[in-house]
């Protein structure tokens, strides 16, 4: 941040205290199942490779591809419906908080988040049967001018296992507030 | 360019071969509606065409990012079959798509090395639409055995690990 001698931070001490603060374990609550993976699978229209004999199908039944341990947390089936927020505001968005890692919110000025990317790295393959469980960390907070202002850039790593701690993937996102 | 060969082996790799397509689409609303609704995810901008046009002025129903991921890793997967292993993926988001569109995802291999009892293969990708437009820019490392080597071992997080600090930075 060579231009903070001109421009002012919106970044305070409070907040890149923040870098390296980890969230609670989250649980997806429920075993991933083969209905919710073909599902899935469909969806995400995993393309179908023929395999030679005696060789597990592509995509396979029992093992889900190695992204899928971000989408294992859903509304579990006593929570709230979150629709009931349209009967209010009818134009709300729709995201109803989704994406909650547990972290602090940073407080900030910048309204409008995007998302600039991800990284991946991926250990093990999710099974049926797995219950995922992940836990999100801000790994680094910096903020940058940009040609229309500042801009802060938000990286939050979140580390998914298993119930019993086997590393499925570890996923980098980096969102931009501005 | 030549075609990297499938069931990839180090000894069979080099820079510049390129992996099989992976074409996706016309992507319409039903596709779009239906990976929301898998992934339980209720963002307006991707199924609802009135709101993602009139309220957030966007050209049309937003393809998911969260899709586009996969469909990256999906073109990694397919061409590293069950024995090579998709280690890392990291991509931008600079482009938008939107539904209509179809997509193909690309990868290009741009280094080869050894790396332990393995290889190590650096592969840049991306997803482009109809007219060119290049949406998702990344890189990716796959694991492949030799092909007079040790499978990839089931538990590799510690091989990971050591790959990670001997090979790559972070």
């Amino acid at each position: 941040m060579n231009d903070s001698t001109t421009t002012p931070s919106c970044l305070t001490p409070e907040i890149t205290a923040l870098i390296g603060r980890k969230g609670p374990v989250r649980s997806a609550g429920e075993p991933l199942s083969r209905d919710r993976l073909r599902r899935f699978n469909h969806a995400a229209m995993e393309p179908v490779v023929p395999v030679p004999e005696g060789t597990p199908p592509f995509p396979r039944d029992d093992v889900a591809p190695p992204l899928w341990p971000l989408h294992a947390f859903v509304r579990q089936p006593h929570e709230p419906d979150p629709f009931d927020a349209l009967t209010g505001d009818p134009d709300l968005d729709g995201t109803y908080g989704a994406g909650e890692t547990g972290l602090p919110p940073i407080d900030i000025p910048l309204r409008r988040i995007l998302n600039g990317g991800v990284s991946a790295e991926f250990f093990a393959p999710p099974r049926v049967g797995d219950v995922v469980h992940a836990q999100s960390e801000y790994a680094d907070i910096v903020e940058r001018q940009g040609r229309s202002g500042p801009m802060v850039v938000v990286s939050i790593r979140t580390t998914y296992t298993d119930q019993n701690g086997r590393l499925l993937c570890r996923v980098t996102n980096a969102f931009i507030r501005r | 360019m030549s075609r990297a060969p499938s069931c990839p082996v180090l000894e069979e790799l080099a820079a510049g071969q390129e992996l099989p397509p992976l074409v996706s689409g016309p992507l319409l609303p039903p596709h779009l509606m239906r990976w929301s609704a898998a992934i339980e995810n209720w963002h307006r901008i991707h199924y609802d065409h009135p709101y993602a046009i009139g309220h957030e002025g966007l050209p049309g129903l937003l393809v998911n990012g969260s899709w586009k991921q996969h469909f990256v890793v999906q073109l990694l997967r397919r061409w590293a079959g069950s024995t090579a292993w998709v280690w890392k993926v990291e991509f931008r988001f600079r482009a938008m798509n939107v539904a209509g569109e179809t997509l193909t995802a690309w990868g290009r291999i741009t280094d080869v090395r050894p790396a332990h009892d393995f290889g190590l293969v650096e592969v840049e990708t991306g997803i482009v639409n109809g007219d060119g437009v290049e949406s998702t820019p990344g890189t990716a490392h796959v694991l492949v055995p030799r092909r007079d080597g040790p499978a990839i071992p089931e538990a590799r997080e510690e091989l990971l690990a050591a790959l990670g600090s001997s090979v790559l930075q972070g």
